[in-house]
Order: structure tokens, then sequence, then C-alpha cells
């Protein structure tokens, strides 16, 4: 959160200033208030307006990166944080009745503030379309953060386990069948022996990408489990996906692997098993996910032991 | 007379060799060394010093930290990609070169302690297989799951880098199942059944035998000799508890009460529990889980009755039998194998 913000360090001067520009402004044409006259209610309700605004334009910054959104987002915050405080600083100072100063800043910048905001919240709203066009082979409609893995920015085999479920329920209705398509780097273990597992880290999040360019718009891509990815393929039927694994298969033997930056390429192969449910939605079965995965998974390890026949 | 065990905590083991997996896991994964170290008494300053030293306890106390740190699924699991064959040179040049399975367990047995200070590789025998049973050296089953994990996983993969097919083999494994369950089906190849109580994995007999295509028993043996040479085989045991386990499981028929073992050691009772305390356990729970080990054996063997098994386990009658086996895992032996 730290690093984030020191990005914004501009940002957060800037909104200081103008807070203590305001502060010692105020109290230079005001006096102080005396105690008896303070309405501590007026001030808890006030005060707790200006702390959230303060909260809110810290996480603002921590969790965005720079560009015209978080700059409008920024600015509608810093005006309702202005007016706020200019409020809050009535209850201690009070200001002669012929200053327009309070009165101005009270009022002037909670409009701008407003108008600011909607824009940037339009703005927003088209940038996470935007984005979600760029997620929908990683998350399919859904976001938990909570279940993605640090390394591929993939979901994890939980997250699969839910896309499938509701996939598999809603393709019976339709009739139309669903494949899964596992696949698995060849000898990853070694990968991570000689190269280390930071390497080995960078090969599997490279990977992800060489494979979501590969995919069609309607697939979910997932991380099982190590070097095993899952792929949901909605409304396909065993041969289309069979095909789409041969293909997945060339396209990451060809994949060249640079690592440590150095100039020489290595080459991996994958190995892949499709699992397709059926159209028949009469038979009411009770773990369809698991019977599938457990499926596919066998087939793996059948392609893994006859690669390794032919290896040997 | 020579020493009949080591405590514990005794410094016996080099912190560097011992911990570069575990650390170069954790560099990897953005995890500050002292977060694996917190509660072990050792700081990272310590181990950059190649002379430091540390203690089983030590080294099951940072284990038993890794689980929480890594915060990902796959820790236990990647790290088992490095304990086998490991760093010890005369020890990965044997296993490399294991003519067969059996070769390769029973160097396991003798020479395990060389890369794997903190398990003890124990075998079982019945009719149609082996049982490799994976013992921390605190006869612990349940807490030390990330290194039984990352041990089971290394040997699977080990095993079928040599050319061994694993697929009609079982895994048990003492302690609950962990949300993870997919990290076991890619990295062990199988899933294993939880909640055994016992750590242990299951080798049908008949392949124990087979040549394996990477073996050549000439390199084996100059290597086992190489071994034997540097390093003789640890006569003492690794620890009080382990040494107690071992002794109560050869006489489990008699075994040999607190005072009895307290004799040999020439200790008094007292300071003999002391010593046991020290080291997380008693005589009560080591023989105990003796007994539940011994008996988990003989119900899987599916040879003996019930009242049979209470009389190998030395216990008056199978009431009494059956009582403790619901007190050790909550069901009825005859439900042993049905459960889960």
């Amino acid at each position: 959160m730290l690093q984030q913000l020191k990005k914004h360090t501009s940002k957060l001067l800037l909104i200081l200033l103008l807070l203590s520009a305001q502060i010692l402004i105020t109290l230079a044409l005001g006096e102080s208030k005396q105690w008896q006259e303070v309405d501590w209610l007026d001030i808890a309700g006030e005060g707790g307006a200006v702390w959230l605004c303060m909260v809110w334009l810290i996480v603002l910054l921590a969790s965005r990166p720079h560009g015209p959104v978080t700059s409008l987002l920024f600015w509608g915050f810093s005006c309702f944080l202005i007016a706020s405080g200019q409020d809050l600083l009535d209850e201690f100072i009070r200001l002669p009745d012929a200053t327009i100063w309070s009165h101005a800043v009270e009022s002037i910048p909670m409009p701008i503030g407003m108008l600011l905001m909607s824009i940037g919240l339009l703005h927003w709203y088209r940038e996470q379309q935007a984005l979600n066009e760029q997620l929908l082979k990683r998350e399919r409609g859904r976001r938990d953060h909570r279940r993605l893995d640090k390394i591929t920015g993939l979901a994890d085999a939980h997250y699969l386990r839910t896309q499938l479920s509701i996939e598999l329920q809603k393709a019976r209705a339709e009739g139309l069948p669903t494949s899964i398509l596992m696949l698995d780097i060849d000898e990853f273990r070694n990968i991570n022996r000689r190269l280390g597992i930071t390497e080995g880290d960078r090969l599997l999040s490279e990977l992800t990408e060489l494979i979501l360019l590969n995919l069609r718009r309607r697939d979910l891509l997932c991380r099982y489990a190590g070097d095993r990815f899952a792929i949901v393929m909605p409304a396909t039927c065993q041969e289309m996906a069979v095909l789409v694994a041969q293909q997945l298969e060339d396209v990451c033997r060809h994949f060249a692997f640079r690592a440590r930056n150095s100039d020489s390429a290595q080459f991996h192969t994958v190995s892949t098993a499709v699992a397709t449910d059926g159209l028949d939605a009469s038979i009411e079965e009770s773990d369809v996910v698991d019977k599938l995965l457990e499926r596919a998974n066998y087939r793996l390890a059948k392609a893994k032991e006859r690669r390794l026949l032919k290896v040997a | 007379m020579h020493k009949l065990y080591h405590a514990l905590a005794e410094r016996r083991f080099l912190a560097q060799e011992n911990l570069l997996g575990l650390l170069e896991l954790a560099q990897s994964r953005g995890v500050h060394p002292d977060k694996l170290l917190k509660g072990s008494s050792i700081f990272s300053e310590d181990i950059e010093d190649a002379s430091t030293m540390l203690s089983a306890q030590q080294l099951l106390a940072i284990f038993k930290n890794a689980k929480r740190s890594f915060g990902a699924d796959d820790g236990s699991f990647l790290l088992g990609q490095y304990l086998l064959p490991g760093n010890h040179p005369q020890f990965a040049s044997a296993i490399l070169a294991s003519p067969t399975l059996l070769d390769l367990i029973e160097f396991l047995q003798k020479f395990g302690f060389l890369s794997q200070p903190l398990i003890e590789f124990k075998s079982v025998y019945d009719d149609q297989n082996l049982y490799l049973q994976l013992l921390p050296v605190d006869i612990d089953d349940y807490a030390n799951d990330f290194l039984i994990e990352s041990i089971s996983s290394a040997f699977f993969s080990f095993s079928r880098w040599l050319g061994v097919d694993t697929s009609s083999w079982f895994c048990l494994h003492a302690f609950k199942e962990p949300k993870y369950q997919e990290q076991f089906l890619v990295h062990y190849g199988l899933r294993p059944k939880f909640a055994s109580h016992i750590n242990a994995i299951i080798i049908p007999r008949a392949s124990l035998s087979e040549q394996l295509p990477r073996g050549s028993r000439a390199r084996f043996d100059l290597a086992c000799k190489l071994c034997k040479q540097k390093n003789l085989p640890e006569k003492s045991s690794r620890s009080l508890s382990l040494w107690v386990y071992q002794s109560l499981q050869d006489e489990l028929s008699q075994a040999p009460g607190l005072e009895e073992l307290a004799e040999r050691l020439e200790l008094s009772p007292a300071s003999f529990k002391r010593h046991l305390k020290v080291e997380g356990g008693s005589y009560q729970t080591i023989l105990d889980s003796v007994r539940r080990h011994m008996a988990i054996y003989y119900l899987h063997a599916g040879q003996l009755s019930t009242e049979e098994i209470a009389q190998k386990l030395n216990y008056h009658d199978k009431h009494n039998f059956k009582r403790s086996f619901r007190r050790w895992t909550g069901i009825n032996p005859s439900l042993y194998l049905a459960s889960s």
C-alpha cells in the first residue's frame, strides 16, 4: 500500500498544502470560540465526514495507478474534503458575518466535486468495461480476488469447481456439451530444479499469457495446481476440444522461453487431455463436476505415460 | 557403551545445508527469512555463518512456520522437488543409481538421515504390500503436515523419475484433508487417504524388485560403499522419543515399562520423564503411537481378528483395545478401513 501511495506523493502534498492554507486563512480571518459555545454533536458528525473523506482519498490513491480516471476521482474527493473541512472549522472558529470566505468555501467546491466525481465515475465505468473484456478468459463473469493465484493471476481449482458446476447446469438445461481441457508441462520438476523456482514461476506466468491468447472468447482458464492448467470450454464437443488441445500443444512447443534474460531459448512440451460432459440431462448425478475432472485427470496421466514411453 | 540417543534439542545439523531449499523458496516467494525463523531462536544473520548448527527441534519449528508463511498452497510440494536426490553428494549419487525400488527404500532406511534428518523411514511388510512409514523424529504425526507433504511428494516424484509406475500405490496421511486436494493429485499423482492416523506410503510388493531403467547395480554399490566409509550408519536414535518408540516397538508383546526404560538409560524415572517432556512427548503418548501404528498395519493386512490384534498389542482383552482405538482415532477398529 505504501509503495503505491509513493507514486502519488505530489497529489498528497498538494491536498495537504491546500488544507493547511485553508486552516491558516480561516484562523487569520476569524477568532476561536469559547469551549461552552462548541457543539460537540456537530463536531462528531462533521468530523466523521472529514475523516471518512480522507480515508477514501487514501484508499483511492493506494488502489489505482496514475491516469485520467484517478485524477478526476481525486479532485472530486478533494473538493468534498475542503467543503466539509470548512464546515468543521466553523465549529471552532467564528468568522465575522461580513466575510464571504467561509460561505464560499463551504458551498462552491461541493457542486464542483459532485461534477468531477460524476465524470470520473462515468470514465471509471468505461475503464472497467475495457478491463472486463481483457479479463474475460480469466474470470468469466464472476470476480473473487481471494481465489486468485499470485503467480499467474489465474483463478484456482476451487473457483474452477464453482464455475464448472454453474456451467454444467446451464449447459445441460440447454442440451449443450461442455468440455474440460487439462494441460500439464512435461518434466516441470526438472525445470524448477535446473533453473530455480523463480524461473519456474516465470515460465508459468508466460505460458499463461500464451494460452490466453490462443483460447476462444468463451473459454475460462484456471490454474489447477502446480504446473497443471484447466480450461472450461462451454458449448464445445469432444472433437472441437481435442482440436484446441492439439493447437495449444503446438503453440507451447514453439514458445521460446528465455531463462534469466539469456539469449538462448528453451523449448518445453506440454501434455493435454480432454473430457466432455455428454448431453444426457435426464441422468441425475450428484458429483458431475468431480467425475468430469477425475476423467480428465485420468486421461492426462495416461497421456503422460504415453509420452514417457515415446521418449524412452 | 555408545550413546543410545541424541536429544532432539542437540545442535547437530548445519543450518545452511538443511535450510537451503526452504530459504530459496522463501526468497522466490518474497517471504522474509525472519518470518520462517520466528520462534526458533535463530536469526537470518546466523545462517549466513556457514558453521551455524541447528537442532532437529529448531528445524521442525521452522517447517511449521513455513506452512503459515508461504500463503500459497503449493509451498510444501515445491520444496519436495528439492529434497530428493538432495544436496548430499554420496547420498545423491547412490539413490540416483537405485537398481530397484527395494534398494532405494532400504538405502533410505539406513542413510536417509544424511539428507532428511527430520524423518525416520520405517518399513513393515504384509502379504501383498510394503508400508513405508514416514515418522517425524518428534513422533508427532499430526502437526508436521508441511514436512510430511514435502517428503511424500519428493518420494513420489523421485520414484517416477526412476521409472517406477506409481499408479497402484496408496498414501495415508494422519492429518485431516486440507482444502488444496488438487495439489496432491498433481504432485503425488494420486489422492491420499486423510485422517488415517499414520503417515505411510503403501507399495505393492510385486513392484519392489523390478529393474529400474536408470538404475545401475555397480554404481549403486560403489556409492553405498562410499557412503558407509564417510558416514557410519547411525547407531544411536535421532531423538529420545524415537529411541523409546523403537524400544517399545521391538518388544511390543511385553512392552517395557517407564522404569525399565529409564534404567536402561541409567536415568531416574523423574529425569527420564523430564527429558521426554522437553521433546514434547511422554511415555504414554509414545506407547499409544506405537500401538496405533501397529494396529493400523494389522487392520490393513486384514488377517487378524480384533481379539488377536489386542493380544499382539499387549491388551488384556479386545474391549480395552477397542476403547483405546476409539480414543486415538474416534472410530471403532472394524470401521477404520471403511472410513473416508
